[in-house]
């Protein structure tokens, strides 16, 4: 069957002639029309009803890669695990009453952290089943990201309250105990904690990224002056400092090392913030890389010098480090895998039925349907979640990172090596 | 803040600078996207300063936009950008800002408009 492959042609015969597994989730994917080639990508979750393709907003997974964490843009988070390119469900966690916005998955103790516009966070333990420990982190906004520390001690969530709550486990209340850390002046949007636990970095729609102060008394060892005589760590919550930028702030992660702190911006730029040892970071460490496309949405370091970011674009970009210098590098996704089908063979009723689809939703007018109805891209709509794990990492280097969108679309990536990664490209993408 | 009267005196001398170097394009452009008046409080100071851009733009022949773009610097660019958005809300020379509009987009992606919309220095 090589007929068109619209998205409802190709969910209809996924799920008819697919195996039945628990929650509907699908196996394989479309392959391109060569028809034996590996299938480009899978589709997580199809919708009961109409049988579509539901769209991720948020994504994590374990530390080997076998298991999947995703939420299909609604109060559930779906547990899945991997099997040979299938992704098999095997729980469902609904304990939030509003739509999960972040799904963290802390490698080495194995629990997830989600959060939710319910303005709550669960902590979920696995034995048998996946058991919630609510979080109660006293805003009235809400939650939108949400990030283990990286010993596991401790999470931070950030809130549209303008504020980021720091949240430990007290053992004399069995019970995890959230503090805000304000400072803000709109809605905060992504978290990143520092390599030493002490410290983290929020970047908020109100343009800013601040650095602040995180030590929690008897959760962490006595904190050293890692930011510098001026910088005390005595109380948490401390700014230590503010740096502008001209856009929201989608989203940021620290370096393996700590040194950088790279964060996307809304206005189509990647900024990489020098965060050396003994002093605070200021807006002259900032190195800002202007991307030829859309905005990113999500960021994640590879290795000390590779970042990925995937976005509006719906292509993941690599952004190497190079003489000291940060460029945007290539593009993961080379835009020759979706062949566009010819459309010969289409029934009048379903040529019509695509006509009118493609117009309203995705504002492609009918003189001419078949150029644009499938993006060159394999993801099809936005990237909202990029993810590695340490099974995939050799000599500290990621080899395979996966992407999923707003799609439904889950594709994966070999990662190539730097060289590759920079070949052939100016430095003039620079400012 | 520097005042109104400061600010229109270097548009006028860049004026003048961009009117001796029409003969060649790729100079009168480089100079009239100098020193953008992004302190003026007067809407009146920014029209003066796109004008003087447009007059640089309108001299380039259709050919040679491409080849213009491609030796400014991305800073450049972005600061292109802004200034055709800026001298679109005016009804004259359209036809030719959207040719630069659209050899500029090939060019620079669609990064540097994302860049135009969102930068809070607006010209």
């Amino acid at each position: 069957t090589h007929g068109p492959r619209r998205w409802l042609d190709c969910a209809e015969a996924m799920f008819e002639g697919g195996s039945a597994s628990p929650g509907g989730g699908s196996a394989g994917g479309a392959r391109s029309k060569s028809g034996d080639g590996p299938a480009l990508y899978s589709v997580l979750k199809l919708d009961d009803t109409t049988k579509r393709p539901m769209p991720i907003s948020c994504f994590a997974m374990n530390q080997d890669g076998s298991m999947v964490a995703f939420s299909p843009n609604n109060n559930e988070v779906h547990i899945a695990e991997v099997k040979e390119g299938a992704f098999n469900v095997l729980h469902v966690l609904s304990e939030h009453d509003q739509k999960v916005t972040f799904v963290d998955w802390a490698p080495k103790t194995n629990r997830i952290l989600t959060c939710s516009e319910d303005r709550n966070a669960y902590v979920w333990d696995f034995s048998d089943t996946w058991k919630p420990t609510l979080v109660l982190l006293r805003i009235n906004r809400a939650a939108t990201y949400a990030k283990w520390s990286n010993n596991e001690t401790k999470f931070a969530v950030a809130s549209g309250q303008k504020c980021v709550a720091i949240c430990y486990y007290e053992e004399e209340s069995n019970w995890w105990v959230s503090k805000l850390v304000e400072g803000f002046e709109s809605t905060v949007l992504t978290v990143s904690w520092h390599a030493s636990d002490i410290a983290f970095a929020a970047g908020s729609s109100d343009g800013t990224v601040r650095l602040f102060t995180a030590a929690v008394k008897g959760v962490d060892s006595k904190p050293s002056q890692i930011f510098g005589p001026d910088v005390s760590f005595k109380k948490m919550g401390t700014e230590i400092c503010v740096i502008q930028t001209n856009a929201w702030v989608q989203d940021m992660a620290f370096s393996p090392s700590s040194e950088v702190l790279a964060y996307a911006t809304h206005d189509s730029s990647v900024h990489f913030l020098s965060v050396p040892s003994g002093a605070a970071p200021s807006q002259e460490g900032v190195q800002s890389v202007r991307c030829s496309g859309l905005p990113h949405r999500r960021v994640l370091f590879l290795a000390e010098d590779t970042l990925v970011a995937g976005g509006h674009d719906n292509n993941p970009t690599l952004y190497c480090l190079r003489g000291g210098k940060w460029a945007e590098g290539k593009k993961l996704d080379s835009g020759t895998s979706v062949k566009k089908e010819s459309s010969a063979s289409s029934s009048a009723r379903s040529a019509a039925f695509k006509k009118f689809e493609m117009s309203s939703s995705q504002g492609i007018d009918d003189k001419n349907p078949e150029a644009d109805a499938v993006l060159t891209t394999v993801h099809q709509n936005a990237i909202s979640g990029l993810g590695t794990c340490a099974a995939w990492k050799e000599g500290g280097r990621s080899s395979k990172v996966v992407s999923v969108g707003l799609d439904g679309r889950l594709c994966s990536w070999p990662v190539p090596s730097l060289e590759e990664a920079m070949a052939g490209l100016s430095i003039g993408a620079q400012v | 803040m520097a005042d109104e009267g400061t600010l229109r005196e270097a548009i006028a001398s860049r004026d003048k600078q961009v009117t001796s170097l029409l003969s060649t394009p790729p100079a009168a452009v480089k100079a009239a996207l100098t020193d953008p008046p992004y302190t003026s409080e007067s809407d009146e100071t920014r029209k003066m300063s796109a004008k003087v851009v447009v007059k640089a733009l309108v001299a380039v022949p259709e050919k040679e936009i491409g080849s213009v773009i491609a030796g400014l610097s991305g800073t450049e660019q972005d600061l292109l950008m802004k200034y055709i958005y800026r001298a679109l809300e005016g009804s004259e020379s359209s036809q030719q800002l959207l040719k630069w509009h659209a050899v500029l987009t090939e060019k620079a992606g669609m990064g540097c408009i994302m860049r135009a919309l969102s930068e809070s220095q607006r010209v």
